[in-house]
């Protein structure tokens, strides 16, 4: 293993801790507000609203395994669950941090996907966590196919350093391809890397690449919201 | 006790830069604090001791990313010493000094990032604000540690 490996993953181990502690801050609101609730009659009113709070989170996050569960069924693979505990520290690379590592079966090239579709694949992996590059980097590529007119293509992270909404475009579309908008986008299988038929989002529009004229470059909207990822799930074999 | 302080908040500020989201009305960048704590380390410790806050917290910037392993480090390890070389000609006390020095690390630590990941002008837009972000949070920075520090002195 080379020793950039090694200190990286001595790195991760060590901040991971402090990484994860950012959940547990929700509760010590929680119990705070329940000391005061017992306290006093008045504070009862604001304990049962906190309890609604709860179970609606509580509902959602079930809802949500709730998919991810579907999902599982009916994928042919060997998958398993992850939370998502942390992002990238940098501007400049998107990615997620997850709470399962090579003592789980993760190990780097892995596909990650949720409910609504594929998420990236995992990059670099420790005993108890691991980094999964976000398609919307533009680093991280797979290789698609538009579902109704079959055409092949390469899509990654559109190079937009500050874009507001991630975007993913579409590479080496062949420039006589009639793509139509709203065209859902499926990865292909080829590659080796992210199975055949997920789902990776929609056709916004299509143009021609301004460098060569000899390709069509097509702007996606992803079907999954990068932003708000909890809950993942890995395709092991 | 300074090691324990500067540590702790290494440590701390790494875990809040990468669990805080991206900030929307800021153009969906996310706040960092490294470049400030390292400016911190190259205004107030002699050089070892500052460049070696600078490789941790390089180290753990790198470990918590998908970037290159090295490259924040190395980018915080050539600001530490040109800090700490400067750092007797410079009032360390100045706000706009901890500004300048603010700006000025995180700008070589985006343009180390951007020569892996390409120099285009939005780009530019994203390094520029990114270094007025980290200007902002190095005054900050300074007050909140010389309290802890102040506070925790041996008397």
């Amino acid at each position: 293993m080379p020793v950039s490996t090694k200190l990286r993953m001595m790195f991760v181990q060590l901040s991971t801790p402090f990484v994860k502690l950012g959940d547990h801050i929700p509760l010590v609101h929680a119990r705070r507000q329940l000391d005061q609730e017992i306290k006093s009659l008045r504070g009862e009113n604001e304990l049962l609203r906190q309890q609604v709070l709860a179970l609606s989170e509580t509902g959602r996050e079930n809802l949500r395994l709730h998919q991810l569960l579907g999902l599982k069924d009916h994928l042919p693979f060997k998958t398993i669950g992850a939370r998502v505990i942390g992002r990238d520290a940098s501007n400049w690379w998107k990615s997620i941090q997850i709470d399962r590592g090579t003592q789980d079966g993760l190990h780097e090239n892995l596909a990650v996907l949720n409910a609504d579709g594929l998420i990236g694949k995992v990059v670099s992996v420790t005993k108890g966590e691991a980094r999964v590059l976000l398609l919307s980097d533009p680093s991280c590529k797979a290789s698609v196919l538009l579902q109704d007119s079959r055409t092949p293509g390469v899509v990654g992270g559109a190079d937009d350093a500050l874009a507001l909404e991630p975007r993913l475009q579409i590479t080496f579309v062949d420039r006589a391809a009639k793509v139509r908008q709203g065209e859902a986008v499926m990865s292909s299988g080829l590659g080796g890397v992210f199975p055949k038929g997920i789902l990776i989002g929609t056709v916004i529009r299509a143009h021609f690449n301004p460098q060569t004229g000899m390709y069509q470059d097509v702007d996606i909207r992803p079907a999954v919201d990068f932003r708000r990822l909890e809950e993942v799930m890995i395709i092991l074999e | 006790m300074n090691f324990l302080i500067v540590t702790t908040s290494l440590l701390i500020l790494a875990a809040l830069q990468a669990r805080l989201p991206t900030v929307h009305w800021l153009g969906g960048v996310r706040i960092e604090f490294l470049p400030a704590l390292v400016v911190y380390g190259g205004l107030t410790f002699r050089r070892g001791a500052s460049l070696a806050l600078a490789l941790g917290a390089g180290f753990m910037q790198d470990a918590l990313s998908a970037g290159p392993f090295g490259l924040t480090a190395l980018a915080y390890g050539i600001a530490a010493i040109i800090l700490a070389s400067v750092r007797t000609v410079l009032d360390r006390d100045l706000p706009w000094v901890q500004m300048g020095a603010g700006a000025l690390t995180s700008a070589g630590v985006s343009f180390a990032a951007c020569c892996v990941v390409g120099l285009s002008f939005v780009a530019f837009i994203k390094l520029l604000l990114l270094a007025i972000i980290s200007a902002v949070v190095a005054p900050l920075l300074f007050l909140g540690l010389d309290a802890v520090r102040y506070v925790t002195r041996p008397s």
